[in-house]
């Protein structure tokens, strides 16, 4: 490949539409406008010479993009000649990409696309995916680059944040339709990394346990009903959603709950007296808790506690429905 | 089933003159062989890869239990370890650093250990199984290991051995010398488990011709409902597998049923996700544990367990039916009785081989 030079390119040849090149952030720069405004370009952006269909742009989008918007008619580029190899120059687009800035997950979606398209597959594995904080492992390959062929939409809620990188990579894999319901849901709850993992993971098991899409189960009245409360803000909307959601995909276990429920208001325990099942009522590690703030406080709730102790209801709660022992 | 013969096999060289390495040479005819110093762990998988390595642990281990759930007190004797008939629920996916199938080629060193392990403890019945890395037999038809195990268990006076399988690969159990001391066992499970999970392993009919076989060669057998999975019809499909293997086995050739609903290391689920990711199997109401594994919610597996204990009972009220690895509680609302009631659950297996096998503890 010839040396690139610097020339002073007219805005008017390069070719706006070829994109072939483009890694988008979904973000706006604040900072390089600022500079920008200030300093002009500092750097000069990349061009390829493609002859007669003008320069495609190699890198610099961004600064392109705002000399075109101050209607500059001409800048200093740095300007591959067009005998340039498309695969190779590429791969000097993404090195500059992987030396900047730490890259957001769509950037970084994008980037192992391009690398996929035009490196070796073995240099992907051992200096790329390193190079992009990700493990070296060949089966991480595959919904990234499901990721970079996402819709803008998800690639954007991506790149700002909105969706954690996890969710992103588990949406990019859903059918259109809940994707978007997904991403809906998501931006609008504004949730930590961990609940938008579970709510993704609770909607993908019921969807699949019943047999129906997930769409089905994102648009369940239940769902969107509890998503449209006016009264209730985002966080009452996330955690009456991973209720709902927990309800939906352990209904036995939470009518199990809900029958402890119903059963322990019948022994009337005053509040003082807590009766706590194991967890998921897995093993016999049950608790009875008395609260008291003076030893004759204690001495009017013990025998309410001693009374239940010996109470038939106790017996019912327990579930001990298998005979003697 | 859709295991095919080894089409290579790596040997180490400290075992290449091993009986188990000559009888895969004399089997496989046409598969490649290499002698290496070491065979090295890898990622990457070969199913058609066979591993022949020395192994310098423990051959006999008593079985992984834990302290919170109820354990039958089972040895292992490890033979090899991995397994192609790719169950998507296999613990095997997430326990073992190596992906290929391996033997232990150094099998004079087993037989040896293991005598001396059964001399050391001559008052201990010692039941035995090799089906907890691997599949027992998976690998029979080409190592003929079974023709070499079984006569050597037919000589002890303190030791069964039961063979777990999930294939028909039973033909070099026919000639034998086993004087009643082998168990052949298989795992069953509801048809559209096997169709749907287990799509590597022989269909329901083929392994319970196999196991009437080996009732007519005078095997015992034992039979496991493990792992259970709740779905829609769990009832019908077991309730069937269970008049099928009554009308094919008379019930008094086996010796115990265990029982035991599906669990898994928290680890396994992103595997299954990644390689099934179709399967429905991680949508049950999976709680985790005492041991710190997944399981079904305690409901679902008394249910489950209550209605194969019921359904057993009205066939051969004195056949014994255990739980693997569950609590107290479990037991006792699925049998009405706890296994300290009965012993523990060791002495109750101690009990069937003595009831069933005609075999005293020593
Ligand atoms: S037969 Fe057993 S060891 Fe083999 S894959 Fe199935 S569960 Fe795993």
């Amino acid at each position: 490949m010839e040396d690139p030079s610097y020339r002073t390119v007219l805005l008017d040849l390069i070719n706006w539409k070829d994109e072939r090149f483009a890694i988008t952030s979904y973000l706006s720069s604040p900072l390089l406008d600022q500079s920008l405004e200030r300093w002009g370009m500092l750097a000069p952006p990349w061009l390829w010479d493609t002859g007669e269909a003008g320069c495609t742009i190699v890198d610099g989008f961004k600064r392109l993009a705002w000399a075109r918007d101050r209607r500059l008619s001409s800048a200093r580029c740095l300007v591959f000649p067009q005998e340039s190899d498309f695969q190779r120059l590429m791969l000097l687009r993404l090195e500059t990409k992987l030396c900047s800035l730490a890259l957001n997950v769509a950037e970084k979606a994008q980037v192992l696309a391009a690398l996929v398209r035009c490196a070796l597959s073995e240099n992907i594995l051992q200096e790329y995916l390193p190079r992009l904080h990700l493990p070296a492992r060949r089966e991480v390959i595959g919904p990234w680059c499901r990721l970079a062929a996402s819709p803008s939409r998800l690639l954007q809620s991506a790149a700002l944040g909105t969706v954690c990188e996890r969710a992103a990579l588990v949406l990019a894999d859903w059918e259109d339709d809940a994707r978007n319901e997904g991403l809906a849901i998501l931006e609008q709850l504004r949730c930590s990394a961990s609940i938008q993992m579970e709510i993704l993971e609770h909607v993908s098991e019921i969807a699949l346990r019943e047999g129906k899409p997930k769409v089905t189960v994102l648009t369940d009245p239940t769902v969107t009903g509890l998503l449209q409360d006016r009264h209730s803000n985002h966080r009452q909307k996330t955690q009456a959603l991973r209720t709902a959601l927990t309800r939906m995909r352990f209904p036995r276990l939470a009518a199990r709950e809900m029958e402890f429920r119903e059963t322990l208001a019948r022994a009337n325990l005053p509040g003082s007296i807590r009766l706590l099942p194991p967890p998921a009522f897995e093993g016999d590690g049950w608790q009875l808790t008395l609260s008291f703030s003076n030893p004759h406080e204690l001495r009017r709730v013990l025998p309410k506690a001693t009374a239940f102790a010996s109470s038939p209801l106790l017996e019912e709660i327990l579930g001990k429905k298998g005979g003697s022992s | 089933m859709r295991c095919t013969p080894p089409r290579k096999i790596i040997v180490e060289a400290s075992v290449a003159q091993d009986p188990s390495v000559a009888a895969l040479r004399a089997n496989l005819p046409s598969a490649e062989f290499e002698v290496v110093d070491e065979v090295h762990d890898t990622l990457s998988h070969d199913a058609g890869l066979l591993e022949v390595v020395r192994f310098r642990g423990r051959f006999l281990r008593p079985c992984p239990g834990t302290r919170r759930y109820h354990c039958c007190g089972y040895r292992i004797l490890h033979f090899g370890t991995g397994c192609s008939l790719g169950c998507t629920y296999c613990i095997l996916q997430a326990y073992l650093n190596n992906p290929n199938l391996r033997l232990f080629g150094n099998t004079d060193d087993l037989f040896r250990d293991l005598q001396q392990d059964l001399l050391a403890s001559p008052h201990t019945l010692f039941r035995i199984g090799t089906g907890e890395f691997t599949d027992s037999l998976l690998l029979d038809p080409w190592t003929g290991f079974s023709r070499r195990l079984v006569p050597f268990f037919a000589r002890q006076t303190n030791a069964i051995l039961e063979l777990k399988t999930k294939t028909d690969f039973v033909k070099n159990l026919e000639d034998l010398h086993h004087r009643g001391r082998t168990i052949v066992a298989w795992s069953l499970n509801g048809a559209s488990v096997v169709r749907g999970e287990e799509y590597g392993a022989a269909t329901l009919q083929r392994r319970l011709e196999a196991a009437r076989s080996c009732a007519q060669w005078g095997y015992h057998l034992a039979f496991h409902f493990d792992p259970m999975l709740d779905y829609p019809g769990w009832r019908e499909e077991y309730g069937e597998v269970l008049n099928r293997l009554f009308d094919t086995v008379p019930s008094e050739r086996i010796v115990w049923i265990s029982l035991g609903a599906f669990r898994f290391m928290p680890q396994l689920k992103a595997t299954i996700q990644e390689r099934y990711p179709r399967s429905p199997i991680l949508c049950g109401e999976f709680i985790k544990g005492l041991d710190g594994k997944m399981r079904y919610f305690r409901d679902i597996r008394v249910e489950l367990y209550r209605y194969m204990v019921e359904r057993i009972r009205n066939v051969d009220p004195t056949l014994c039916v255990y739980l693997c690895m569950e609590a107290t509680d479990i037991w006792q609302e699925a049998f009405g009785f706890s296994p300290e009631r009965k012993g523990g659950v060791p002495a109750m297996l101690d009990r069937a081989v003595r009831e069933r096998m005609g075999i005293e503890k020593p």
